[in-house]
């Protein structure tokens, strides 16, 4: 058996940094396939530097490739929160809100990350979603965010037509605060813009628009639409009447004039009818714009 | 002993982060090569994030407006541009980054722009960058807005100041005849397709007269067999719409033939100057 010496720790010590020194130089040699990064935090840093920069694209890309199994719950929040912000100023609502929703209770700007996912879900209609968030944010009884909080779900409960609902909410509005009191008198003359809103009927616009064609589209109130629809019923009606009366009711000319007129006739109906759903839409997208801005005054105020 | 470990620890960690806006720096020029623009674009950023030296802070510049050139991102680039010239102190790199700034603003097609970057480098780096270069994008900028006097009379200067000979000034004398809007709409007006003929679309203008002619033979062919409400509304109303619509066809088809002669006349001056205009 060969006879082992055992080495000086001095000697093993300056292996150990000839090995520290060889990896620290090897690990200059990058291999450049591979994507080199910043740590987490500078990460971060870097993609507010690159968004400041207006490049919003970069910054996604950055974000997006952070690998969030090595982060740890904060670290977690904190990549959430900027993707999901960065998405909120870019307008991709779904998105912003799939990621602010995330952000824990451990992070600061919790309520913050769950009052703009709450209006990131409205804005697209989620009002399940966004519900829950609302009902997720924590904070003290009686303060101004519970106000600002049911002042957003009194928002929703408008967006929803529940006017029940909208009720019991603006029941916590004190009208006190700048940062609400003008919004607060919006929602409420809003409400009462849309309680007495009177839906056209589309079977009486059809009707109306069946006695006197383009009535109906005046009955909806689209005064424009209605007299323009009039003039080629009018001509074409002329024309099939003269045609009956000069050439008879089996004439090529009276079947073809009869046609076209038959054809304006019932298209100036059916468009009446039409001319009430598209009006109300449009009266409902209105509403639904006015009260989605007023809800994002106060959020911005608050936490700007 | 000891002295020397702790020197070890210390010249490690003083090469970890000196070295790294250089390893950032080599992996923005690695996926250059490799024809990932975007990601290289991104590592030259990680470079002016986290350099304050000028050796760096130039090639990440100059690597990050070549990656928008590539994937042609030229507006992009002239505001990268912008934000970032500033951080260069030497006149003479900057110059060169004007320079970009200069192309990538006639690329991106933002004219108004190039022509008053032209005039701020011929203020501010008149040694710097090439007089003749700055001439050839100016000529090329006023081409682009058809202003081909004003361009000519530059070139016929640039000439004269170099004392150069170049046949390519004549090009100047066979400018496209552009054609009048005002014209093809007074005249599809007073005589029926003639606007269209006038655009230079012979088909469209006959099958406009052959339109006009139907609507007037109802209209006649009613009125004869005293189907007076007929001969009005059908025959007149086929004349007036397609009279109607022969006018704003004209109109839109002199904008298209003008279109189209100024991009040929452009394409084929472009070609010229830049091979034979004698820039140098």
């Amino acid at each position: 058996m060969p006879y082992k010496t055992q080495l000086p720790i001095t000697s093993l010590l300056i292996r150990f940094f000839v090995v520290y020194l060889l990896l620290v130089f090897v690990g200059k040699t990058p291999a450049y396939s591979q994507q080199l990064s910043f740590p987490f935090h500078k990460e971060i840093k870097f993609s507010s530097y690159l968004i400041n920069k207006e490049a919003f694209k970069d910054a996604a890309i950055i974000l997006h490739r952070i690998d969030t199994l090595n982060l740890n719950v904060k670290e977690k929040d904190s990549l959430f929160y900027e993707i999901g912000w960065l998405a909120y100023t870019q307008k991709q609502l779904d998105t912003a809100a799939n990621y602010l929703s995330k952000v824990s209770l451990n992070d600061v700007r919790h309520n913050k990350a769950l009052f703009f996912g709450a209006y990131c879900y409205a804005f697209q209609k989620k009002y399940h979603q966004s519900l829950k968030l609302l009902n997720d944010t924590i904070f003290t009884k009686d303060s101004l965010l519970d106000e600002l909080k049911n002042f957003e779900l009194a928002g929703q409960s408008l967006l929803q037509r529940n006017y029940q609902s909208y009720t019991a909410h603006s029941k916590f509005f004190t009208y006190q605060s700048y940062m609400l009191q003008q919004e607060e008198n919006k929602l409420n003359s809003i409400s009462t813009g849309l309680k007495n809103y009177k839906k056209r009927s589309p079977f009486v616009a059809g009707l109306y628009s069946a006695i006197i064609p383009g009535s109906g589209k005046i009955y909806a109130g689209k005064k424009k639409q209605g007299i323009a629809a009039f003039f080629p019923v009018l001509a074409s009606g002329l024309l099939a009447w003269e045609a009956l009366n000069k050439s008879g009711i089996k004439s090529t000319r009276f079947i073809l004039m009869g046609s076209v007129f038959g054809v304006f006739y019932i298209g100036n109906i059916w468009g009446s009818v039409a001319a009430v759903k598209i009006r109300d839409q449009e009266i409902n997208n209105f509403y639904n714009n006015e009260i989605l801005f007023n809800m994002h005054i106060p959020l911005r105020n608050f936490y700007n | 002993m000891r002295f020397f470990l702790i020197c070890t620890f210390l010249l490690g960690i003083f090469i970890t982060k000196a070295q790294s806006s250089f390893q950032f720096l080599k992996q923005a020029q690695y996926y250059y090569h490799q024809g990932m623009f975007v990601q290289s674009a991104i590592s030259y950023e990680r470079v002016l994030f986290i350099t304050n030296s000028e050796e760096e802070i130039f090639p990440a510049i100059c690597g990050k407006i070549s990656c928008l050139k590539q994937i042609s991102s030229f507006a992009e680039a002239t505001y990268f541009i912008k934000q970032n010239i500033q951080i260069i102190k030497t006149d003479s790199l900057r110059a060169i980054v004007f320079k970009e700034w200069i192309t990538c603003s006639y690329l991106a097609d933002q004219l108004d722009e190039t022509l008053s970057l032209i005039e701020r480098a011929k203020l501010i780096y008149n040694n710097q960058i090439n007089n003749s270069w700055l001439n050839l994008i100016k000529i090329l900028a006023l081409n682009e807005q058809t202003k081909w006097t004003e361009a000519k009379k530059i070139y016929k200067d640039y000439l004269t100041e170099h004392q150069l000979d170049s046949n390519l000034a004549v090009v100047y004398n066979q400018l496209p005849k552009l054609k009048s809007e005002d014209k093809a709409q007074w005249l599809a007006t007073l005589i029926p397709g003639a606007g269209q003929f006038y655009a230079g679309k012979p088909t469209e203008g006959v099958i406009n007269i052959l339109l006009h002619a139907a609507g007037l033979y109802i209209g006649i062919s009613d009125f004869i067999s005293r189907h007076y409400l007929s001969a009005w509304l059908l025959g007149g109303g086929m004349v007036g719409s397609f009279h109607m619509g022969g006018v704003r066809r004209s109109e839109e088809l002199i904008k298209q033939y003008n279109k189209k002669k100024t991009f040929e006349f452009n394409t084929y001056l472009r070609s010229k100057l830049v091979s034979e205009g004698k820039f140098y």
